[in-house]
């Protein structure tokens, strides 16, 4: 097939049209904090005098996580040092400073250039929102946790369900609209089931929802709100069959010791959404000031505790207050300490 | 590893414990109860079209309209914007064409359903200039002359709340609280003076509106009073007669002594000078410097404000702008002598002394011009603060003062916004109109506007407020936001973890 040059050429210039174009999207849309730390070190070293040795000055002012502000830290002296030559990263008496401050919404960068007497200022901000948690602190020896998954919606309850013979493990969420199943995929949780909740919605403001499960009954599950109780099936998106009922508020959750089959009862030391709670480990009685065994703080207030594997193992939301993200752990007893 | 079967007996009394009637220890918040509250503003108006930017009542308006108003959306306190009556926007590229799609099925307490219409309507008024909200649907368009990412830190603070004028001239929410009848402020009323000491202070009564779509808030009622003095307010909350106060800064000494839970915000208001552009003196460059650096901030917030304050030497606090930190401000006395010296004999207290004036009430403003005028005179200016009886804005010698001592209160979370309004409040010209969106033009017209010396910070003072042991859930932002309708009483009798002397909550 041959084609005249003029053609060509007019499809050359629609291609690298094309091709800037998407070029210019593609930087537009790096909203990424890296991508605007490097772009405050292009600006930094487009001040900085040529072949000056340089080190930076770097300062976390508890704005991000430590580790992320030093990869943060990483990504501005490689932008710096490729453009100025021979920065290098460092304390001391630096001609580049970096300052890191969170403000409500956003992380603000200050980069501060002293070349001489005189000093230079460069901004870049990013919105607080992307920001990645601190990893979670060690666990006392009795109880054991671990973070089974994070996220900023609100979660009302959630359990986590061991798979047998080959089956994905799997985690069930209920938020105040929808009931979500994941399973574990290598490396990730992945949704498998979104149920919106419909009517069964939760309005209230002190929102009551908590899961049953029963391993017997894998597939099906009971979902009780203040006010009513619900059917539901796990394995499709069938509405829920939701009737008026009274049930009353779970108050903890019996957990069982894989070393010697021992029960306890799991439960809050309470406090409001203010305050970081422990969990606690008592004997199971009726009595609800039975002095606590053992116990283990979690990072903010705890908001429900419930079981999926029958008790081996329990499941507790927390809302992290350092962080404002709903978190859920795998909760386990320990062996031999 | 296997684990071990467990057994029936286990799962028998699994569900003993599963439905035993006990509650999840007092995490579980309890419904019920009224909460008293007192205020110190002297006036109070829920309207926001009425509210002045920048002044010390705006706080106390703002805390009680939000009972009644709700927001587009909200700033939590880990800075993510949190879907209010607006679920979902978007913007364009710029960004200066921002869509907000309304929350269906909420409505105002008669039982209307709220409009696009209604939000824009109620939006449209109090918007700074260049912007402009039109209902398209069930959405909200909001087009912007300049590019705007901070509309949403705008519409997240501030007087940006949603009501509907009534045909009285009343105003109608969807908020957690309705304002009872009998208390009701029509348009024409909203601002109601309270005169200072009297003896029986206005009151609002506010009941938990039980359709709010974001559900009932936990308490039945609050009980407003405001134009308490200030000991009043503290001697109330220990008498069991409020369970939560205002607190002047020089009663936090005293709360904390009596140890009583107080709660601090941020920084939040501004104590400045600002010279007067159409007094002669103020065009002296030379003044203004030397006048600065015999300023001692540091004992005015340490002695004066016996450390319930903060030195300032920018206009936006820290918390704000992220970049306050690099302003300084130091006392050197031996400069500003020097400069002074070298100042002409008629300049600065040779033949008439600087006159200040605060433009602010209270014995705070009148204590601080006090000091700058001691300060002043240990570099040799002569500065005539106000007299004790004759000291607020609307004294006969108002237009001739040649310093004014001004506050000004934080309100909104849009830095470039706030930067903007005080500077139009302080006289400052500022260069890059419109455009303080990025840190680097805030930085930039800050800077300038602080070394022209025309307006010179002096200290930063957060809110404060004392709280009863049973009020539980106060999740108040450190930008002093209160967040009533998550607060709940606890019982009496069942209080546990109230630590007396710290309010938490304020987790930045």
């Amino acid at each position: 097939m041959s084609q005249t040059p003029a053609r060509l050429s007019t499809r050359i210039a629609i291609f690298w049209t094309f091709f800037l174009f998407l070029l210019r999207t593609a930087e537009a849309r790096d909203n990424s904090a890296e991508h605007h730390v490097r772009e405050l070190a292009h600006r930094v070293s487009a001040e900085l005098p040529r072949n000056k040795m340089s080190c930076v000055a770097w300062t976390n002012h508890e704005a991000v996580p430590e580790a992320w502000s030093q990869q943060l830290k990483s990504a501005f002296v490689e932008e710096l040092q490729g453009k100025a030559g021979d920065s290098a990263a460092g304390t001391g008496n630096c001609a580049v400073s970096v300052e890191l401050e969170k403000t409500p919404t956003q992380i603000v960068f200050t980069a501060e250039l002293e070349i001489g007497a005189e000093k230079q200022h460069f901004f870049a901000a990013i919105s607080r929102a992307g920001i990645p948690a601190e990893s979670a602190g060690p666990a006392t020896p009795r109880l054991e946790r671990e973070l089974l998954w994070r996220q900023g919606e609100r979660i009302l309850d959630a359990i986590f369900v061991r798979g047998e013979n080959g089956a994905a493990n799997r985690l069930i969420v209920l938020q105040k609209d929808a009931l979500v199943v994941y399973e574990r995929q290598p490396g990730e949780w992945k949704t498998v089931l979104t149920k919106p909740l419909g009517e069964a919605s939760v309005t209230q403001r002190a929102s009551r929802g908590e899961i049953y499960f029963s391993v017997e009954q894998p597939d099906r599950a009971k979902i009780v709100f203040a006010g009513k109780s619900c059917q539901t099936n796990l394995s499709d998106a069938s509405a829920m069959n939701c009737q008026a009922s009274s049930e009353a508020a779970r108050t903890g959750m019996l957990l069982v010791s894989a070393c010697d089959s021992r029960a306890w009862w799991l439960r809050s030391d309470g406090g409001d959404m203010t305050m970081p709670d422990h969990l606690e480990l008592a004997i199971p009685s009726t009595q609800k000031t039975e002095a606590a065994v053992a116990e283990m703080a979690v990072p903010g207030p705890l908001i429900s505790i419930s079981s999926g594997e029958g008790v081996r193992t329990d499941t507790a939301v927390v809302f992290n207050l350092a962080t404002g993200n709903y978190e859920v752990y795998r909760i386990a007893l320990a062996c031999g300490q | 590893m296997r684990w071990p079967v467990v057994s029936k007996r286990l799962f028998a009394l699994l569900s003993i414990f599963i439905f035993a009637t006990a509650a999840f220890c007092s995490t579980k918040p309890r419904y019920g109860g009224t909460l008293r509250v007192e205020f110190l503003a002297q006036t109070i108006s829920i309207d926001p079209r009425t509210w002045k930017a920048g002044s010390r009542e705006f706080a106390a308006n703002e805390r009680l309209a939000a009972l009644v108003f709700d927001r587009l959306v909200s700033v939590d306190n880990y800075g993510r914007f949190v879907p209010q009556l607006a679920t979902e926007w978007s913007h364009d590229v710029a960004p200066r064409r921002w869509q907000f799609a309304l929350r269906e099925g909420v409505k105002f307490s008669d039982g209307t359903l709220l409009t696009s219409a209604d939000a824009a309507a109620a939006l449209a008024p109090l918007l700074p200039e260049g912007v402009q909200v039109s209902a398209s649907g069930g959405n909200l368009i909001f087009q912007c002359t300049e590019p705007r990412p901070d509309l949403l830190e705008l519409l997240a603070s501030g007087r940006f709340l949603v009501f509907r004028v009534q045909g009285d001239g009343s105003l109608l929410g969807t908020g957690p609280f309705t304002l009872d009848v009998n208390t009701k402020l029509e348009k024409s009323a909203a601002e109601v003076p309270a005169a200072v000491g009297m003896s029986t202070p206005a009151n609002f009564h506010f009941t938990a509106n039980d359709a709010c779509w974001a559900g009932r808030p936990f308490l039945d009622k609050i009980e407003v009073s405001y134009g308490i003095p200030p000991l009043r307010a503290l001697f109330d909350l220990q008498a069991g007669r409020a369970e939560l106060v205002e607190l002047a800064a020089d009663g936090v000494r005293r709360a904390n002594q009596s140890n009583v839970r107080v709660w601090t915000s941020s920084p939040l208001t501004l104590y400045a000078l600002r010279f007067d552009d159409a007094q002669p003196q103020a065009a002296n460059q030379q003044l203004r410097e030397t006048l600065t650096l015999s300023l001692d901030r540091a004992t005015m917030a340490s002695v004066l404000l016996q450390k319930q304050a903060e030195p300032a030497a920018a206009l936006l606090p820290q918390w704000l702008s992220g970049y306050a930190f690099l302003f300084h401000v130091e006392m050197d006395l031996e400069r500003a002598k020097q400069l002074r010296g070298a100042l002409p004999a008629n300049v600065a207290g040779g033949t008439s002394p600087l006159r200040l004036q605060t433009d602010v009430g209270g014995d705070l403003a009148r204590l601080l011009a006090e000091r700058v005028a001691v300060n002043a005179r240990q570099t040799g200016i002569a500065v005539q603060p106000p007299s004790k009886v004759a000291h607020s804005g609307d004294s006969p010698t108002a237009e001739k003062a040649d310093l004014h001592l001004f506050a000004w209160r934080i309100s909104m979370l849009s830095p470039g916004e706030e930067l903007r309004m005080l500077a139009k409040a302080a006289h400052a010209v500022m260069n890059a109109e419109g455009k303080l969106s990025e840190p680097d033009q805030r930085y930039a017209e800050e800077k300038k506007i602080l070394e022209e010396r025309k307006v010179m910070p002096l200290v930063a003072l957060p809110d404060y407020a004392g709280l009863a042991a049973n009020v539980r859930d106060w999740q108040a932002s450190p930008w002093g936001e209160w967040r009533l309708a998550d607060v709940w009483l606890e019982s009496p009798g069942a209080q546990k973890n109230a630590s007396p002397a710290a309010a938490s909550g304020a987790r930045p």
